[in-house]
This record gives structure tokens, C-alpha cells and sequence, in this order.
């Protein structure tokens, strides 16, 4: 495995009466914990929530609004989400509903503002290892009563206006704890002196690999991707491109990558807001203004660091030439929202020992020593951060709202991971590819109508018409390195996750 | 040298599970062989032994086909009778008519072991062989085993370790056993021929197996190799003839492979991992049971699979379907005879004593332990000539036993350190006869034709003149050989000065 969290070597093995090895001893221990102290200072991406599209739903009850997954394993007991809800609506009584596996779970109330929903998932007959499918609804719950099983609201208009259209967020959704998955003991930091026993350096060596096993726990959801979002308007106005949510933990700013061209606007920007707050925006952009690799970054410190943040970014177009005028939508892409620590936060590393270097036993207890240390304080890293390490995201799936919408979008919301991170990734869905390396953007004029992304290396992960779940190790396709990008297609993914090991 | 030689020669065979005196030996001839190519030093390498052995019209007719077999010789020197001394081990494997009587050949306990069928559980990160002592513990079916999986081979065999020979005086042949730090994620046996599994460890776990002189056979480290021990052995072509010190004749042929030589080595690893409860046996394959009656069935799996987890709890299920003649459903009892890592043997038995079972199905799940990367690692050395304008570069045999990226690093450095350059062999003849020298001995050779001067090295070929009186050696250099005792040890306590070099 390439780059740096390809250390993440199984644990070696020290005998009495033999060497202190280095390549498959010292060296992988040294290298595991470099890569430990990596893996523990990786920060949170934000958590996805809503993307604008082509599909209303007004006219639906109940809505399809969310639909995600994580990956069940034994001891974990919980599923949170958080919800803002901006504007409820007049003259409806939205509910949460809550379908873990298609069945309904929690039916939850949903008041102004920001809200923790809990729903217990320990004893819901789910199995160690499988890939959970999580629908939240927004419900009216007495309308539905008098829907009498049509879905479809009888002349109610695909307009947002409608008094009935309340705004909904999730800003974040996760299962937990995730230190209550790993039966094996921490086996602790081991005491060197003078004696390199056995029993000592396997301590160590079991250490690093049971803090790797606890790390390894965490899910890195792949980022559901908004790609080539085209805008519903081209008059004069102001409208949301994506919302999601994000606790800036040890991150001190705010990174939004993205991506956008300007088709025929003469006078448009993009903007970021911070708990409904401008806190970035691009210059007044005209056609044919573009930028294919572009960010914010936002001097977040500020904030508490155990608030969450609520994001939005939004277009504000001021000119535009209208349709009927030949006015196209502009386009926005959105790669990637993260925190970023303010300086690295490295642990200090001992000198990696050389295979047969000659030093004193001073020194090398001195090594040895500062691995143990540094074990300790990666410990401290994960017990300290729970935001980080005790609780798994969920999964989100593509923006649509019904199956219809997700076929229609397939090219447009795709699972699309910036910065290959880890070693395993486990998928579930249908008929999914994985494509990476350099990528051709086809325009709608050659496609169909739709655009579609030809990569130049792609590998079908589930070839199957029905769900399955699949684990994959990274490596095993050439080139797709770790930092490498690559994107999930299909249309259908359940969920989708990389694990470090 | 002008001594007087004579030579005494006794052999058994054991027959019924009785070591009985093998009838009418007349002779007994020994010879120990480096198995081909390579440097002395390959891993996985073999020094074996063979004999013939010259009988009398006594000769046993029958009863001796690949019967164990053991040998010692006395020698007397000017009137002085050495101790009896063992000269072989190993199983007898032909018999032709000869010049007195019968001639019989012999193999070394690679013969035992080559037949022998070996399976074992799944082992996780055992090491590929473990040290053996007076008190190391070597049944695999004791409680808290931690054995090599070459102690287990060797044991599984039939051999006993060597140095607890007076708890087993009756083994097939002993063994003894270096450690090695050498340990794969996941390691099992599952072979019909266990030498060539035995040769496959200690490749992978670097070091050779051989027979020594005395019928032992052995593991080395090759860390060991280099280390001198109390009182070597001197080889020399000047100076006495005396206890601990051969004098030969002068004469010295040099061997050094230098097609052979190589200074860049690859070694693939296979990572693996144990995954989740799936089906991993299937039969379809109907079969009946008469009433009351049983059948034994070896469910032979693709993946190696952990039966039980590290505490002993099971973590496999056996479904059985049978039904009877009319086709009415039926369960079976099942036993379960053997869990080791590819194979899970089931009896099943019919439970009427009156009716007929057929059994059309057995599904197992379990946790299987399966490849999920796969990678290759590089050691490049320096050129062992400066005038070499490229690297010389060889693969190493892929091993299962091979499974992380590191230990595939360490097995290509290692490699290229004991085997990729240049090493002399010398070979001496007309060495008068030293009772306890032997196969893998540590020596200091002297050669006033080479210039060397208590050169260290290890004997790697050995064989006895027919009089007793000449032994003719291979001596291959251990020079610049990385040492254990240069080396930090674990286990070991060091003052804070102490200056050692880490191992590679």
C-alpha cells in the first residue's frame, strides 16, 4: 500500500533468544505509529444534508428525505440525528419517521431549530458486519391519515412557495459508541528498562495493533458529491446549492473545495454561509467564468469547539440572461467540506532505527521508550475525541428523493471520495463501479441529454441487479493510491465507507 | 599420521515397534549430501543423509520396507576404542542381492517425513519454529501449546526432540530446533508430503533443515551460523593430528558458484485476513448410511478456516440433510473427528437401526482466512563486483507462510545477505578419521595453499571412507555473516553502554 497509512502492517512477533529485528520488528512499529498519529489527527469531513435538484416534492407525503447507511457491528447501541429545521411549514405537523431496514423504527417530532433525535438500534434484530439501510421520512401525519395510502397530495403545486413547504436540515447522523464494538482489552503501555523481554515488545507490538483495530472502527463515509449542479434559476435571485453540518473539533478552518462555471450568467456568485451568515464568497463572476479547482478557506477558530456548525452554500445571481433568451444555468461542484487543524500536531517520532544499526542499549531503550510514550498519547487522542472516535457516520446517500429522481441523477450525485484515506472499503448497493484516474467530463450533447464521467480506469465492485455488500481492498486496484481520488457509479449505492484497516 | 584404524559397526532396525540388532552387518556406509543449487546457505535448503548397508546371507527378508533404521560405529585408534558413536538415522528403502549377501539403502528421516500426512489447526502468528530444550513443550495436543509449526511437522512425523531423547528413547528420530522471530498473521499444515512443507518454513522463516551426522535432524537460525562455539573444531593442513584438531593432507578444491550469485532479491507476500461467518463447504454429492451404521467424511474447504476463536468456543455450524427411503426428513448424529484448518472430519451416523438414510447435503459455515492483498518486496545489496555494470536479481519461491509486506522485506534481505554472494566451499579429503564431528559443526579451517588462517565455517558435507579411517569434508565459509551475538537479544539484559547492532 502506498503513502504513509500504508504502514499499517499486521503486528510482529518477538521471540526470546532472538534478534531485536528490525524490517518485520522495530521498523513496523515505528511505522504503525507514525501512521497512527496521522490517522488520529484527520479531522471531520461535514456531514451532507440536502443538495438542490430538479425533483420537487412538495406534492409528496410522506418524503423520502433522507436516505443513508452505516454498518452494524455488535455494541453499537444507538442512532443519533440532528435536525434543523429552519421553517415548519403552515398548516402542517411534521414528524421525523425513522425506517431502519424498511421498518419503521421512531416517529419523531419536529419543532424549530436544532434538535438530537436518538433511535436504539441494539435490539432490532440487526447482524454484526451487515450494511443498514436508514430512511428518514418528514410526514404529515394528519394529512396522511386523510391521503388514504396515495402519497401524491391532490392538487397541491410543485412550488416552493406553497405554504405547506417547511425547510429541513440534517446536520449530522451517526451510530454510537464505537469503542463498545472492540472486545479486546487496550492492552496497555508496557515498562522498559533494561531487559527487551518478549513479553515487553509484544505488549508494544499489541498495543499499536489494538489502537490500530480502534481506529480501524471508525467509518470514513465516501462524500456524496453534488456534481454539476445546475441551477433551477437563471433570473435575478438567490437559491441553495448545498447545507450540511459540521463540529469544527481541533480544526481552527473550514476548507470547501469546489468547482464551477458560469454558462451565460453575466452577474453571479457563490457564497458560504455560517449558521446563515456569509462567511465566504467568490467575486461577482460573468460567462464564461470558470474554475475547475477552487476553495474557501475559513478562519473558523472562533467557535466553539463542540458546537456544531450548520453550512449553506448558495448562488446569488444579480444578471442573467433569461431562457427564452438562450440562458443556461450556471453549473457548481462541490469536492469536498472539511476542518483543518491550524499547525499539524505531529507527535515527535523517535529515530527510525536502520536494520542492523549498531547504537548504544541507551539509545535503543531510548526508541523503544519514546514508541511507548507516543502510544499513550494516541490513546489519549482517541478516548479525548469521541466526536471522532466513538461514533460512526452515517452514510448519505444521493441527494434524490425517490428512486425515479436517483436514476435521473445518477451522474449528477455521485459517492466521490477526494482523498483516498484508507485501506478497506466496504460497499453495499447495486450495480456499482468504482472509477479513478484521469476522468472525461462527456457533455449532455454527446450523452443523451445527461452529462456523464468516462475515468480511465474502472472496475466493477458489485455486478449485481440486487443489494449486496462488498468489502475491497484499495490496493488491490493499480494506481488508485492513497490521496488518489475515485468515484463510485451506479446510481445506487447503499453505503459506502473506507475503513483505515 | 601412521595410526592403526579398526571400525566396529552395529545397526538396528526396529520391527514390530522392537529396535531389534539388524542380523548379519558386515559394513555400514554413510554420506551426507547438500541438496542442489544455490549457495551453502540457501533457505530452505537441505543437507541429507543416506547409507547403504552391507549384510551377510542373515539379512532379514521381510519386515524391513521403509523399517526405521539407526547406526553407530566404534573406532579404535592405536589400541584406544572412541565411544560408540550414532552415524545414522532413517528408514530403509531397498534391498538388492550383494557381493556377501544383501545390500540395503537407507534414507535420512526425510524419507519418514516426506510420507508423512500433516494437518494442524489454524495457528495465529506462530512462529515458524520454536526452540527446543529439555523443557520446551512439543505435543501439539497438550494444553497451551505454542510450538513451532516446524516443531509440529517434525513431531506429527513421528520425531521427538532431541533434547528430551531419554523421555522418548524409542522415536523415530529426534530433532532439535532454533527459534525464529519469524511469524505469519495466520499459519497452518495441510500437506501429504511434510518435508517438502518443512523445507517451504524454513525458507520462509530463513535458515535450512538438515540431518546431522548423528541422525538429528535440525533447524538452524542463520544468525546461529556464524557464531563460533566452545572449542571448534580445527581443520588444518600443518601442526598435530590431535583431539579437536584434523590435520589433512593439504589439498583443497574450492568451490564458489558465482553463476549463482545475486545481489537484488524479490519476495511476494500474501496478506490475509479472517473474514466473516459465510458457507465455506458445500457437498451435494448424495450418499446412504445403513441402519446403525456410520460414515466418515472429510469436508475439504478452499480457504483455510478458523473453527474455533482464541478462546476455544466454536464458531462454525454443520447442517446435515437426510431423509429416508420415502423421503421423510431425518437428523442424523453427527460427531465432529478432526478441525484442522482445510478440513473438518465429520461422522455421521444413521440413527435407525432399522431404515436406510440417504444424506443429501452438508453445509458448513465458518470463518474463513482468506488473501486480500497481495504485494512484492525488494532487497537490493550491493554488487558483489564493483565491475558488475547491473544488478543480478532473483526471485524468491512464493510462500503462504509469507503474508506481510515487512516480512517479505526482511526474507529478500536476508536472502541476499546468506545466500546472494559468493561463498566459498572447501572440500578436504584424506582427513584421518575424528568420531563426533558432524554435519553443521562449526570449524576453524586453515589452508597454507589459500593463505587462510582459522578461517570460520561450517561443515555442510560429510562423508566415511568404507575402512573407517578417512573422512572427506566441505567446509563453507561463514565470514562476514551477520552474527546473533553482535546483536541486541531479547531476553537479554544490557547495561546502558552496552553497544550492540539491532537485527535486520
Amino acid at each position: 500500500m502506498s503513502g504513509m497509512l500504508g504502514a499499517f502492517q499486521d503486528s510482529p512477533l518477538f521471540t526470546t533468544d532472538n534478534d531485536v529485528h528490525v524490517t518485520d520488528g522495530l521498523d513496523v512499529l515505528w511505522t504503525n505509529q507514525r501512521a497512527l498519529d496521522v490517522a488520529t489527527l484527520r479531522l471531520r469531513e461535514a456531514f451532507p444534508s440536502h443538495a438542490e435538484h430538479r425533483v420537487e416534492f412538495i406534492h409528496t407525503n410522506p418524503l423520502n428525505w433522507v436516505e443513508g447507511g452505516f454498518h452494524y457491528r455488535t455494541g453499537l447501541t444507538m442512532l443519533t440525528l440532528i435536525t434543523y429545521t429552519h421553517s415548519l411549514g403552515t398548516g402542517v405537523t411534521p414528524r421525523l419517521r425513522v425506517l431502519i431496514n424498511g421498518v419503521q423504527r421512531a416517529q419523531l417530532t419536529l419543532t424549530a431549530g436544532e434538535q438530537t433525535h436518538t433511535v436504539a438500534i441494539s435490539s432490532i434484530g440487526l447482524v454484526s458486519g451487515q450494511a443498514v439501510e436508514v430512511l428518514l421520512q418528514i410526514v404529515d401525519t394528519t394529512l396522511e391519515a386523510a391521503q388514504a395510502g396515495n402519497p401524491d397530495l391532490p392538487g397541491e403545486p410543485a412550488d416552493p412557495s406553497s405554504a405547506r413547504w417547511g425547510r429541513y436540515d440534517l446536520i449530522d447522523a451517526y451510530v454510537s459508541p464505537l469503542s463498545a464494538t472492540l472486545t479486546t482489552p487496550d492492552p496497555g503501555p508496557p515498562t522498559l528498562d533494561n531487559t527487551p523481554t518478549a513479553a515487553i515488545l509484544n505488549q508494544l507490538s499489541n498495543r499499536l495493533d489494538w489502537l490500530a483495530m480502534r481506529v480501524g472502527l471508525v467509518p470514513w463515509p465516501v462524500w456524496q458529491r453534488p456534481f454539476n449542479v445546475p441551477g433551477l434559476y437563471w433570473a435575478p435571485t438567490t437559491y441553495h446549492l448545498w447545507s450540511g453540518g459540521i463540529v469544527r473539533g481541533a480544526g481552527s478552518t473550514l476548507v470547501v473545495e469546489f468547482a464551477y462555471q458560469i454558462v451565460t450568467n453575466s452577474g453571479e456568485r457563490f457564497r458560504l454561509l455560517i449558521n446563515g451568515s456569509e462567511a465566504a464568497t467568490t467575486p461577482v463572476l460573468s460567462a464564461p467564468a470558470h474554475n475547475w479547482a477552487t476553495s474557501w478557506e475559513v478562519d473558523v477558530s472562533g467557535y466553539s469547539s463542540t458546537a456544531r456548525l450548520r453550512l449553506e452554500i448558495q448562488s446569488v445571481i444579480t444578471a442573467a440572461r433569461e431562457a427564452d433568451q438562450g440562458g443556461r444555468p450556471s453549473r457548481f461542484t462541490l469536492e469536498s467540506v472539511h476542518v483543518r487543524r491550524g499547525s499539524p500536531g505531529h507527535l515527535s517520532m523517535p529515530t527510525r532505527t536502520a536494520p542492523d544499526e549498531s547504537m548504544t542499549w541507551t539509545n535503543l531503550r531510548g526508541r523503544v521508550n519514546a514508541l511507548i510514550a507516543n502510544s499513550n498519547a494516541i490513546k489519549s487522542r482517541i478516548d479525548d475525541n469521541p466526536d471522532l472516535f466513538d461514533r460512526a457516520r452515517l452514510y448519505r446517500a444521493g441527494y434524490a428523493y425517490n428512486a425515479g429522481a436517483r436514476l435521473y441523477l445518477e451522474f449528477r450525485h455521485m459517492p466521490t471520495q477526494r482523498r483516498r484515506i484508507g485501506r478497506r472499503l466496504v460497499v453495499a448497493g447495486r450495480n456499482v463501479k468504482i472509477g479513478w484516474g484521469p476522468m472525461v467530463v462527456r457533455a449532455p450533447e454527446e450523452q443523451d441529454g445527461e452529462v456523464t464521467l468516462e475515468f480511465a480506469h474502472t472496475e466493477t465492485l458489485i455486478a449485481s441487479n440486487a443489494v449486496e455488500t462488498r468489502e475491497i481492498w484499495l490496493d488491490q486496484l493499480p494506481g488508485l493510491r492513497v490521496s488518489r481520488t475515485y468515484t463510485l457509479m451506479g446510481g445506487d449505492v447503499r453505503f459506502a465507507a473506507e475503513y483505515l484497516r | 599420521m601412521g595410526s592403526n584404524h579398526s571400525i566396529t559397526y552395529s545397526a538396528q532396525y526396529k520391527t514390530g515397534g522392537v529396535w531389534v540388532p539388524m542380523p548379519g552387518v558386515l559394513r555400514v556406509h554413510t554420506h551426507v549430501q547438500s541438496s542442489d543449487g544455490g549457495g551453502p546457505f540457501r533457505f530452505g535448503a537441505s543437507v541429507l543423509p543416506s547409507a547403504t548397508v552391507e549384510c551377510g546371507p542373515a539379512a532379514p527378508a521381510t519386515g524391513w520396507y521403509r523399517a526405521p533404521f539407526r547406526a553407530s560405529v566404534q573406532v579404535t585408534i592405536d589400541g584406544v576404542a572412541h565411544p560408540e558413536e550414532d552415524v545414522f538415522t532413517g528408514i530403509l528403502t531397498r534391498r538388492t542381492p550383494g557381493q556377501w549377501g544383501y545390500t540395503f539403502e537407507a534414507a535420512g528421516a526425510d524419507g519418514r517425513i516426506r510420507r508423512a500426512r500433516v494437518r494442524t489447526p489454524l495457528r495465529y502468528r506462530r512462529a515458524l519454529a520454536t526452540a527446543t530444550t529439555a523443557g520446551s513443550v512439543e505435543d501439539p495436543d497438550d494444553v497451551g501449546y505454542v510450538g513451532g509449526l516446524l516443531n509440529e511437522i517434525f513431531w506429527k512425523s513421528g520425531g521427538r526432540p532431541y533434547e528430551q531423547a531419554h523421555v522418548y528413547p524409542d522415536a523415530a528420530f529426534y530433532y532439535a530446533c532454533d527459534g525464529t522471530s519469524v511469524a505469519p498473521e495466520w499459519g497452518w499444515i495441510d500437506t501429504e508430503n511434510a518435508w517438502d512443507e518443512a523445507l517451504k518454513l524454513a525458507e520462509a522463516a530463513g535458515g535450512q533443515v538438515y540431518q546431522d551426522s548423528r541422525g538429528v535432524m535440525r533447524y538452524v537460525n542463520p544468525l546461529l551460523l556464524a557464531e563460533s562455539t566452545p572449542a571448534p573444531l580445527v581443520v588444518a593442513d600443518t601442526g598435530p593430528h590431535a583431539s579437536g584438531r584434523i590435520l589433512y593432507d593439504g589439498r583443497v578444491e574450492v568451490d564458489e558458484d558465482l553463476t549463482a550469485a545475486y545481489n537484488v532479491a524479490v519476495c511476494t507476500f500474501q496478506r490475509r485476513a479472517l473474514q466473516a461467518p459465510q458457507e465455506v463447504y458445500k457437498n451435494q454429492d448424495s450418499f446412504e448410511i445403513d441402519p446403525s451404521q456410520y460414515k466418515d467424511h472429510e469436508c475439504v474447504t478452499s480457504w483455510p478456516v478458523r473453527w474455533r476463536d482464541q478462546d476455544g468456543a466454536v464458531e462454525y455450524t454443520v447442517e446435515v440433510v437426510a431423509c429416508y427411503d420415502d423421503g421423510y426428513g431425518v437428523t442424523p448424529t453427527v460427531t465432529v473427528l478432526e478441525e484442522s484448518a482445510r478440513v473438518l472430519e465429520l461422522r455421521i451416523t444413521n440413527p435407525s437401526s432399522t431404515r436406510v438414510i440417504h444424506v443429501d447435503s452438508i453445509t458448513i459455515t465458518g470463518r474463513p482466512v482468506t488473501v486480500q492483498q497481495q504485494g512484492v518486496a525488494r532487497y537490493t545489496g550491493p554488487r558483489f563486483d564493483a565491475n558488475d555494470d547491473e544488478d543480478v536479481e532473483i526471485r524468491l519461491n512464493d510462500s503462504v507462510y509469507t503474508q506481510r509486506e515487512t516480512a517479505a522485506q526482511r526474507r529478500a534481505t536476508l536472502a541476499v545477505y546468506f545466500d546472494g554472494y559468493p561463498r566459498p566451499v572447501y572440500r578436504v579429503g584424506n582427513c584421518p578419521y575424528m568420531p563426533g564431528v558432524t554435519v553443521g559443526q562449526y570449524t576453524l579451517f586453515y589452508s597454507q595453499q589459500l593463505g587462510l588462517v582459522g578461517e570460520p565455517c561450517r561443515i555442510v558435507d560429510q562423508y566415511l571412507d568404507d575402512s573407517g579411517t578417512v573422512m572427506g569434508l566441505a567446509l563453507a565459509s561463514v565470514v562476514g555473516l551477520p552474527k546473533l551475538s553482535e546483536r541486541f537479544v531479547v531476553g537479554t539484559t544490557y547495561a546502558l553502554s552496552d553497544v550492540r547492532r539491532v537485527g535486520l
